[in-house]
């Protein structure tokens, strides 16, 4: 375990691992994402309330999910890099700060496109809603941050704390926002509570599974960008291009 | 005073220091020489502890050291008097500043703010700190640049009183001086 | 001879002291935006009573990012910084003095003087001094916040900075507007009790972030 873990904290084992496991991996997430999609969309039952429109919950849903899910890996890793100062767990970070913003926005997006029909507005000042837009910006802080320095370590680092720190204080703002809410106004909008029928959720979790699949291959992908940026002058990764030429 | 084994330092993967080993003993003065980017700096910025990311060992017996940096640390909206006196390094009595600052030709300017001073009056401002203050070891990097000949020597002089009391000295300078009692070449 | 950290408290309030724009800019500025928002929206009594405690924690949150760049990048660019770390002294109790006194700079006027626009805005004078004792609890969090992004951006702007400290802010602007809103109401100690439990703890967490941000600029 320990030494598979070590492994794949090596830059060369896991760039070759990425290497060889990614368009696998990208062909089945695409499956898959078709695959619940479709069936969510073609296959299963009308929504009695809301008709037809429901429907973008296949792609909302799944992305909501990664959006969060996203951004508590990057707290794992950055706990990870300020203790034990593994690299991989920066290269981590830096590669999917950027994909948990286009996520984040595209739950914003599919919620608004969502909601016209449904509420008639395209956006409510409620307490998810809220809380998604403060996680885009916090995305888009952290993004911001990558080319404050000139040390790539002291990048690393600060990209840590400010994601740590962010971590913490998520709950916090999520939790505030929530009475916000309840004091601006009742919470009629909630998703929460409304149970949903079985024939539409299994093409929901299908969905969410496909979106987690291609997640972990873009990322991976990205990862092994953000390695190449970073080994660039060392031996291994001229090994690996001049065998493939 | 202070012992160097096998450091290294590297900014960036790109090595700016490698493998130095030197020692240097009590009442010591020693001209750190090189060319711009040899890592002067640097060496003198690792062995006053302001960055401690390097390789190998710094051994030190100075209970407290004084550095002087390229920067010279001085508030430009603060007077000369209140530069010297609440900066972090000053450990001599306050009687002893009026005297210093005469010596150094800013009595006049005691009260005067900062920002109306010259490069040079600048610098000599932080030397008045270096003339004063009480050290086992002086990290000085480039103390005669915009300097006089005057200036120079009454730095010489200063270098020369420090190392008399006991203290070792290392500086940077481009040109030579012969109060060092060694030169190191980066 | 003067201890270590006696001198950062003089030699930091004395740059304040004897730089107006320091400690003039946040007020200045305060004091135009709380102007802008009765030109904007208009000056209804009622609206803007409605609207008074938000106006004031928006504005004092803002005049407050103008500061934060004071707290480390100034020490930064001109050494003094080496010359603290080459002391070898703690350094939280050092950065705690330094956020202090901007703190006390920058953050105390503007306390007081939304005490005097309170009534500009037609709150209550009972809302307006929990308004004063939310911004006491509430601006020392901001400094913070304000102090690890100057910390995290010392050699480049302070726009970068800004993007991150309001965000992480969002529960002290929060839970000071709630606790105004039920002035009247029991619900009220709940959210100054959390208020200052956010402050209690954000002290260790920020102040020891603040110091390794600050240490990334040294390897």
């Amino acid at each position: 375990m320990k030494q598979l873990f070590n492994q794949l904290i090596s830059f060369p084992y896991f760039f070759k691992i990425a290497q060889k496991s990614f368009p696998y991996l990208f062909l089945l997430s695409i499956l898959v994402i078709l695959l619940g999609v479709l069936w969510g969309v073609f296959f299963s039952p009308v929504d009695v309330t809301q008709g037809e429109v429901y429907r973008i919950i296949y792609l909302h849903v799944p992305a909501a999910s990664v959006a969060q899910s996203i951004y508590y890996t990057m707290v794992i890793a950055s706990i990870t890099y300020l203790i034990w100062r593994i690299k991989m767990a920066s290269v981590f970070m830096i590669s999917m700060a950027p994909l948990g913003a286009i996520f984040t926005f595209l739950a914003l997006f599919t919620g608004a496109v969502w909601g016209q029909p449904t509420w008639g507005t395209w956006w409510v000042w409620d307490a998810r809603l809220t809380s998604t837009l403060i996680l885009l910006i916090l995305y888009l802080a952290i993004i911001s941050l990558f080319s404050s320095f000139d040390r790539r370590a002291s990048t690393d680092q600060a990209v840590s704390i400010v994601v740590l720190i962010g971590g913490i204080n998520l709950p916090i703002i999520k939790l505030s926002v929530e009475w916000w809410n309840t004091l601006h106004q009742s919470a009629s909008m909630t998703l929460s509570g409304s149970s949903i029928d079985n024939e539409m959720l299994i093409p929901l979790l299908i969905s969410i599974f496909g979106f987690y699949l291609y997640v972990t291959a873009i990322g991976m992908r990205k990862m092994q960008v953000e390695i190449l940026k970073r080994e660039i002058s060392h031996n291994w990764v001229k090994e690996i291009f001049i065998e493939k030429r | 005073m202070i012992k160097v084994e096998n450091l290294s330092y590297s900014f960036n993967d790109f090595p700016l220091l490698e493998n130095l080993n030197f020692e240097v003993n009590p009442s010591e003065i020693i001209h750190l020489k090189g060319e711009n980017g040899s890592g002067k700096s640097t060496l003198l910025k690792i062995l006053s502890g302001i960055l401690n990311n390097f390789q190998g060992k710094v051994l030190s017996t100075a209970k407290n050291v004084f550095f002087l940096g390229h920067n010279l640390g001085l508030k430009d909206s603060l007077s000369v008097k209140d530069n010297l006196l609440l900066d972090y390094r000053f450990n001599s009595e306050v009687d002893s500043l009026s005297e210093a600052l005469k010596l150094f030709e800013l009595n006049s300017m005691k009260e005067t703010k900062l920002f109306n001073l010259s490069q040079g009056q600048r610098k000599k401002v932080s030397l008045v700190q270096l003339f004063l203050s009480k050290y086992d070891l002086f990290l000085l990097d480039e103390p005669f640049a915009n300097l006089d000949q005057k200036g120079i020597e009454l730095i010489e002089n200063t270098i020369r009183h420090h190392q008399n009391r006991g203290s070792s000295v290392i500086f940077t300078s481009h040109e030579d001086h012969n109060i060092s009692s060694r030169e190191l070449v980066l | 001879m003067k201890s270590f950290y006696f001198k950062t408290f003089q030699r930091d309030s004395k740059v304040y002291l004897s730089r107006s724009s320091s400690f003039l800019g946040p007020i200045v500025f305060f004091l135009i935006t709380i102007t802008l928002y009765p030109l904007a929206f208009g000056s209804d009594e009622e609206k803007l009573a409605e609207l008074s405690a938000g106006i004031i924690w928006i504005s004092i949150l803002l005049a407050n990012l103008l500061s934060h760049q004071f707290i480390f990048n100034e020490d930064y660019k001109d050494g003094s910084l080496d010359l603290v770390l080459a002391s070898g002294k703690s350094l939280f109790l050092w950065a705690s003095i330094k956020i202090f006194v901007n703190w006390y700079f920058s953050s105390l006027p503007l306390i007081f003087l939304s005490l005097l626009t309170s009534f500009m805005f037609y709150l209550p004078y009972d809302a307006a001094l929990i308004l004063a004792l939310t911004l006491f609890l509430g601006t020392p969090i901001l400094s913070m916040f304000g102090a690890l992004a100057g910390a995290l951006t010392l050699e480049r702007g302070n726009i970068v900075g800004s993007s991150i400290v309001i965000p992480m802010c969002l529960p002290a602007l929060i839970l000071g507007i709630l606790a105004i809103q039920s002035y009247k109401n029991e619900e009220l100690f709940f959210y100054i009790f959390l208020l200052a439990a956010f402050l209690f703890f954000s002290i260790p967490i920020l102040i020891a972030s603040c110091l390794g941000a600050i240490r990334l600029h040294f390897e």
